[in-house]
């Protein structure tokens, strides 16, 4: 094994290799393969096959992690909460009553109702878009809006929207980080933080003027004009990030649509995770586990939803199971991109990627510069690596030392960094809430990655010149 | 430890009972697991529940099984490849213009020979042979019962003598929870007293070659002599095997060359990976990693060979791939359950609750003889010769432990008898899928069977006995 320390620049190269790769042949599997395999052929002395072997065992380490085997056994377990409420017709239900209250006719409207179901359940960053995927990928389709904007809308409303309002696994993860840097009041450290935000202010925000202004740029007004001359929702050979087959799942035969078989699953599983999180955090919601208590919330609401159905006497216990394996087995995608993403984190890690990009940038800056330093590092780390919590673990230790050396104020400071991984993993498309944004849209996953782009990098800009500014305001005696 | 007694009994039989009553495998075995955490918390449900649901989490804990689990959805990708390929078509095809089979039994030979054949999975080679072997019977007017017990005998009972698939991925995987140091050594030094899957076996060449017909089976083959019926009066042929099999992407030439390889790249690679992970010794090798190299080369291969000759491109066989793994679920879900009551009959102390009861009223000798018999009751009321192993493997090891007994001899007798409900339940994938293949009525197939399958059986338990004294 090389010294993860005297890597230095190659240390880059596999992510920059998967991006590279992933944006160029669309294969998103293969190409976060090739990275994972690059990263430990250097790990291994050059040399490929023990390379080969040893990203074998990596991905195989992934699930030696408890908290991890449990976050890929609940994306897929969402795939059977999905058949679940389709096949029972709680969907058919939902999206009855929505069109029944006559609050979608326009496209402004359909727009404005994905975005705000995406938003409302802020308790966890994934679970709130995967509904409002499900009930407004119809009515997009029926409007004419392309995949790809529901996508960005979704992603959007995924992981900016949870530190907006960090009363979740977010907000628990970096108090958790703060408190191993002796920080004397992390909650109120964080709370100075959140108006400082300015890149998650400024997504949330986004996503709602595109949606309710129905105007795009880019490679998404192209989308756009698709859909609108064409009727394509998606592009020809665009591969949807869910089996069709998972998505049209009919109705059973004779069973009466109704809502309530979808919306008492769903109440069942945001209902239950803080009441997991007071629980496993002792009694104190943000010391709760997030992957422990999502895990247990997605298998409460698919408990909730079979003693549902079989208490109704609208499916049996035959097709329960059935209805889970076909679920589960329509996001094996997702599982696996999971695992690869993972295990390229951990190769980012092992390489010694993110302490050498901040060493990089760390030389030679004025500390007004500092805090947009820290968000344009943060932000390319989060995009190589996909993880907005990977970087946050390397760049908030960065950061508070930074912050009280150069007297910066330390909520820029963390602000920055915050909104710099979250630039990464709302635009990178080996983030984990990219994809699922692209699988609750149903989406091809480098169409979406393409489209949401401009609008993320428009968004960026803005947000490093106002850490400018704020630097220059905040900073020094 | 707690000695739970009797109790230790209550999660194997919940499991058993629930599977053979509701036909649920999964809950059945789900429910068996809790109920055993509840007993060992301190009857709280809750907390049973809880500690249920974390063990399945700590499934993936275990390098070996996380790697079995792995691999046996990627084999689901590798039989998705080769029938999208145009590969088990073109086998089919080359086989059928090879004209071989004139006569009766060359022509039954013939369906056991391809069913034996492909090994890479239980139940493809039913699935080929099938289709092939059915225009030749009926012309040859042999009963179509006939193919279809042929073809069964050679499903499950192959797979588990060539385990180079799935099958042999499980073993290892069920034999690695206890404390046997080589999990490979011994599932590979059990498979010559797996007398169950070799009797099966050869005695359906035997009845192929000779023509040898007893009990229903006779009459049915009177019947097509005779009258020439294939089928029964009023059978009603289960939906024809085609239905199943995924088709060849339209427009793929038939290649026999594109099933032929990839299956050839695994058996190859296994070795190779067999003897460089044994540090030259095949016998001491990693069995879940090799079989993890091989399959993934076979992959590798199969996409190049296909994107060579202009059959699929890359991106439709990370399609493929992502299709096969994915209808895959049902049996990565089987073997993490199977996994998980293997690990609450350990810890509850089932194996050495029964072994200490055998100890004090059986000899050992009668041991392996009576463990197949149990397995053999198991696995035909539920039709699952997996779930069965999953249940009886763990308390048959521990009787190993316990008892001193010779460790082979007991996984073949837990493995065979799993392999004699496989094989002819009415209720089992492989009798079902045998049925389709060979286009019979389901019912004919099940009673025609089932006197060989009890000769077979019967044979078995007198050797187990013999065996069972004599080491």
């Amino acid at each position: 094994m090389s010294d993860a320390a005297t890597l230095g620049f190659l240390s880059v190269v596999p992510p920059l290799l998967a991006i590279g790769l992933a944006i160029w042949s669309k294969q998103v599997y293969l190409s976060l393969f090739a990275g994972i395999w690059m990263a430990w052929t250097i790990l291994s002395g050059w040399n490929p096959l023990a390379g080969l072997a040893a990203s074998v065992e990596s991905v195989v380490q992934v699930f030696a992690d408890a908290d991890r085997t449990m976050l890929i056994m609940l994306s897929v377990m969402i795939g059977a909460l999905l058949t679940f409420s389709q096949y029972s017709g709680g969907m058919a239900g939902l999206i009855g009553w929505l069109t029944d209250r006559g609050l979608v006719r326009s496209r402004r409207s359909a727009g404005f109702l994905a975005w705000a179901l995406a938003g409302v359940v802020f308790v966890e960053s994934t679970i709130g878009p995967l509904i409002s995927g499900a009930v407004t990928r119809p009515l997009f389709d029926r409007l004419k809006i392309s995949r790809e904007k529901l996508s960005y809308i979704l992603d959007s409303m995924c992981s900016p929207k949870s530190l907006m309002l960090p009363l979740n696994t977010f907000g628990a993860y970096i108090v958790g980080l703060l408190v191993t840097q002796d920080v004397t009041a992390p909650v109120g450290l964080l709370a100075s933080a959140v108006p400082l935000n300015f890149y998650a202010i400024l997504a949330v925000v986004a996503a709602l003027v595109v949606a309710v202004s129905d105007r795009d740029f880019g490679p998404m007004a192209a989308a756009q004009r698709r859909v609108r001359e064409e009727g394509k929702v998606l592009r020809d050979g665009a591969e949807p990030l869910v089996a069709p087959e998972a998505l049209a799942v009919p109705v059973k035969p004779g069973v009466r649509p109704a809502a309530s078989n979808l919306v008492i699953p769903v109440v069942t599983v945001v209902s239950a995770l803080p009441v997991l999180l007071w629980v496993t955090g002792d009694g104190n919601l943000m010391n709760g586990s997030g992957s422990v208590s999502a895990f247990w919330a997605v298998l409460l609401g698919l408990g909730a939803a079979a003693s549902l159905y079989l208490g109704r006497g609208i499916l049996s216990l035959a097709e329960v199971t059935d209805m889970f394996m076909k679920g589960v087995g329509a996001l094996t995608p997702v599982g696996l991109l999971l695992v690869l993403a993972f295990a390229i984190g951990d190769a980012c890690v092992a390489m010694g990627t993110g302490p050498y990009v901040a060493r990089a940038a760390e030389a030679g800056l004025g500390p007004p510069l500092v805090p947009a330093a820290l968000f344009a590092v943060a932000g390319f780390t989060a995009f190589s690596t996909g993880t907005s919590f990977g970087t946050w673990a390397i760049m908030i230790p960065i950061a508070i030392p930074m912050a009280s050396l150069l007297d910066i104020h330390p909520g820029l400071a963390v602000a920055a960094v915050l909104g710099g991984g979250l630039f990464g993993d709302h635009s990178s498309p080996i983030s984990d809430s990219t994809i699922v944004a692209s699988l609750a849209a149903s989406a091809d996953h480098i169409d979406h990655v393409r489209t949401q782009l401009p609008y993320a990098l428009a968004i960026a800009g803005v947000s490093l010149a106002l850490y400018v500014a704020f630097g220059f305001a905040l900073s020094g005696p | 430890m707690t000695d739970y007694g009797w109790l230790s009994l209550l999660p194997p039989l919940v499991a058993l009972g629930l599977a053979i009553k509701t036909r649920q495998v999964y809950v059945s075995l789900l429910l068996g697991t809790w109920v055993g955490w509840t007993i060992m918390s301190e009857w709280n449900p809750v907390t049973g529940l809880i500690v249920s649901v974390d063990s399945m989490v700590g499934v993936f804990s275990d390098r070996g099984r996380t790697l079995t689990i792995l691999l046996t959805a990627m084999i689901g990708a590798l039989i998705t490849f080769i029938q999208h390929s145009g590969g088990v078509a073109g086998f089919m095809n080359a086989i059928a213009a090879r004209g071989i089979a004139t006569n009766r039994r060359s022509a039954a030979a013939m369906a056991w020979l391809i069913g034996f054949v492909i090994f890479v999975e239980a139940n493809i080679g039913v699935f080929v042979s099938g289709p092939v072997s059915r225009p030749l019977f009926d012309r040859l007017r042999v009963s179509r019962e006939k193919l279809a017990y042929i073809l069964d005998s050679t499903a499950s009972a192959k797979a588990t003598v060539i385990p180079i698939n799935s099958w042999g991925a499980y073993i290892i995987g069920l034999l690695s929870v206890a404390t046997i140091d080589n999990p490979l050594r011994a599932m590979l030094l059990s498979i010559p007293l797996n007398l169950y899957a070799w009797l099966a076996i050869g005695l359906a060449l035997f009845v192929a070659i000779t023509d040898t017909n007893l009990g229903p089976m006779k009459t049915a083959e009177q019947r097509v002599r005779n009258e020439g019926k294939l089928l029964r009066d009023g059978a009603e042929p289960l939906v024809s095997s085609e239905v199943l099999m995924l088709p060849s992407k339209p427009g793929a030439p038939q290649r026999a060359v594109n099933l032929v390889a990839p299956v050839l790249t695994i058996v190859v690679t296994v070795l190779i990976a067999l003897y460089l992970t044994g540090d030259g010794n095949p016998m001491n090798g990693d069995g879940s990693a090799s079989a993890f190299y091989a399959i993934g080369t076979a992959l590798a291969v199969a996409a190049v060979l296909y994107r060579a000759q202009g059959i699929m491109t890359f991106s439709e066989s990370t399609e493929m791939f992502l299709k096969g793994v994915g209808g895959l679920i049902p049996i990565v879900v089987l073997l993490i359950l199977a996994f998980v009551i293997g690990d609450t009959c350990r810890a509850i102390g089932t194996g050495d609750f029964l072994a200490r009861a055998a100890e004090a009223s059986l000899t050992p000798g009668v041991i392996p003889a009576t463990l197949f018999v149990l397995a053999a009751m198991a696995s035909f009321a539920t039709g699952t010769s997996w779930g069965t192993w999953a249940i009886m493997m763990p308390i048959g090891l521990s009787m190993v432990e316990l008892m001193g007994l010779d460790p082979t001899l007991v996984i073949a007798a837990v493995l065979g008898g799993g392999i004699f409900g496989d094989h002819c339940s009415p209720i089992s994938d492989s009798t079902i899928i045998s049925s389709m293949s060979a286009g019979t009525d389901h019912i004919d197939h099940v009673r025609t069977q089932l006197p060989y399958a009890l000769i077979a059986g019967g044979i078995t338990v007198g050797a187990y006995l013999i065996l069972g004294f004599a080491l």
